[in-house]
């Protein structure tokens, strides 16, 4: 049996990249070779010196991990003031993971090359029209740059995208999904296992089990299935060895009834993979496993209802802008004061003043046209109504412009 | 003749709420260029992410379904053996 190969190589290169990243090796994402960090090795003021970088490294990689940090360490650049001890040793620990996922992301994306392009292209119409449009160069390029860009924001969608990446490379040529389907067929039928359970479970709209049940199932079986197999490859019972250990047993029915019964799971998950809805719960086990999982960001916008009740929350007009200003205001700034040991807006100095309005004007805005645009990356019909969202504002210069100030 | 921004906007939001998702991804397909770049981009790797999804998933329930019937067929030999000897 194949054993070394297809699922098993993927499980072991799961569990040998886990190992290398707890040892911070550096690792391709997908190749799981050794990379360097190279032009990535960047020091705090290298990052700092670079107006781009900057902002990519603390208003989208370290705002990810603590916001608030984030955002005290971009009023102490502005304001000039020197970093903190606590906030230094986060710049630090954000500095190694940038550095690495920076360099991770530029390894993926020489690999999202036009050859990639044309490969996926053949196998997703989408994708093939896109190319019929602006050429696969074209596409390489945009798609490349938006996947360095989720590489920094989202880490999560990241990881995920890396791993199915790397799940394709390592089975890579399979053979005809409808071919394979065809044989499972046959094989269940040639050799009678058609347990009523199974089939009543795997029949699209006849069965009674829910979306979660019909998950739980083929997360069991799943489990189930890699023992029977390891029963009958790596255990004790093979062909080739068979006279001599069935010599040894007081009862070979024994030996038949233990086969039946991994027949039966054998069976039964195989008959899950021709249905539609276990098929799919069965490969969500086999490659999420529970490790990754399904990322949603608050307020992601995906349907039309989605889309009605965010523009309602968002109406971009200047009254209803400032009404949400007043309401935030009311909120965060006795928090802000308290921050700064004050009473009130009075006890505060008018250049103190004058940077508390900025930065709250300036949160204000980004949290607005984070709304505004709320979709998930890596979700194309997000991504269409993000655009419509986010379509009637320039930029957050411009909502801050429309604020009055604090009070 | 391509739309100017507000036209194609004013189009997608009608599409959208008169017709739905699946119509707005059509329409955008057909309009694609006229997006601005940033948009195809993320258009882009929202397609792409779907795709690799859906590529990894089937050679995974393959290479199940290859090696399940391998299974098969390496315990029905094992009976055989043992029904032998029985």
């Amino acid at each position: 049996m194949g054993m070394d190969n297809g699922l098993n190589k993927m499980f072991r290169m799961d569990a040998a990249h886990a190992q290398m990243k707890t040892n911070k090796e550096r690792v391709h994402p997908v190749t799981e070779e050794e990379i360097e960090l190279g032009e990535h090795d960047r020091s705090l003021s290298d990052i700092f010196q670079d107006k781009e970088e900057q902002d990519r490294f603390l208003n989208s990689f370290c705002a990810t991990k603590n916001k608030a940090m984030s955002e005290e360490i971009a009023k102490a650049l502005i304001e000039k003031t020197e970093f903190t001890p606590e906030q230094n040793k986060f710049l630090e620990t954000m500095r190694s993971g940038y550095n690495l996922r920076r360099a991770e992301a530029e390894r993926v994306r020489e690999m999202l090359d036009e050859n990639e392009i044309q490969r996926i292209a053949r196998l997703d119409p989408k994708i093939q029209q896109v190319v019929g449009k602006i050429g696969a160069e074209k596409a390489a390029e945009l798609l490349g740059r938006e996947f360095e860009k989720l590489a920094i924001v989202d880490e999560a969608a990241f990881r995920k995208v890396v791993k199915q990446m790397r799940s394709v490379r390592e089975i890579g040529e399979h053979e005809s999904v409808k071919a394979l389907q065809q044989s499972v067929d046959d094989a269940l039928r040639k050799y009678g296992i058609s347990e009523d359970k199974y089939w009543e479970a795997t029949q699209t709209g006849t069965t009674t089990e829910t979306q979660q049940n019909l998950v739980d199932l083929a997360k069991q079986q799943y489990g189930w299935f890699r023992s029977a197999i390891d029963f009958a490859t790596k255990g004790k019972l093979s062909r080739e060895a068979g006279a001599k250990l069935y010599a040894n047993f007081e009862d070979q029915r024994a030996v038949i009834n233990e086969c039946n019964k991994h027949l039966k799971v054998v069976g039964g998950v195989l008959q899950g993979t021709l249905t539609p809805e276990v098929n799919l719960a069965i490969q969500k086990a086999m490659l999420e496993g529970g490790e990754v999982q399904d990322h949603r960001v608050e307020n992601n916008v995906t349907t039309v209802q989605d889309y009605r009740r965010v523009k309602e929350e968002s109406d971009p007009s200047k009254v209803a802008t400032l009404g949400r200003w007043d309401k935030y205001t009311k909120e965060q700034l006795p928090r802000e004061l308290a921050k700064m040991k004050k009473h009130n807006l009075a006890a505060l100095t008018a250049a103190e003043r004058g940077t508390l309005n900025d930065s709250m004007k300036g949160s204000f805005a980004k949290a607005e046209m984070d709304r505004r645009k709320g979709y998930r990356i890596g979700d194309a019909l997000a991504a269409l109504v993000g655009f419509l969202l986010g379509s009637g504002l320039a930029d957050e210069t411009d909502i801050k412009n429309e604020l009055t100030d604090i009070k | 003749m391509n739309m100017t921004k507000d036209e194609l906007l004013k189009e997608m939001e009608h599409v959208l709420e008169t017709q739905g998702e699946q119509a707005l991804e059509k329409f955008t397909l057909e309009h694609f260029t006229e997006l601005p770049e940033d948009v195809q981009g993320k258009v882009l790797l929202g397609y792409y992410s779907q795709a690799i999804e859906k590529e990894a998933g089937e050679a995974a329930i393959a290479e199940l379904q290859k090696e399940g019937l391998e299974a098969l067929e390496e315990l029905e030999a094992i009976k055989a053996e043992a029904s032998k000897s029985e």
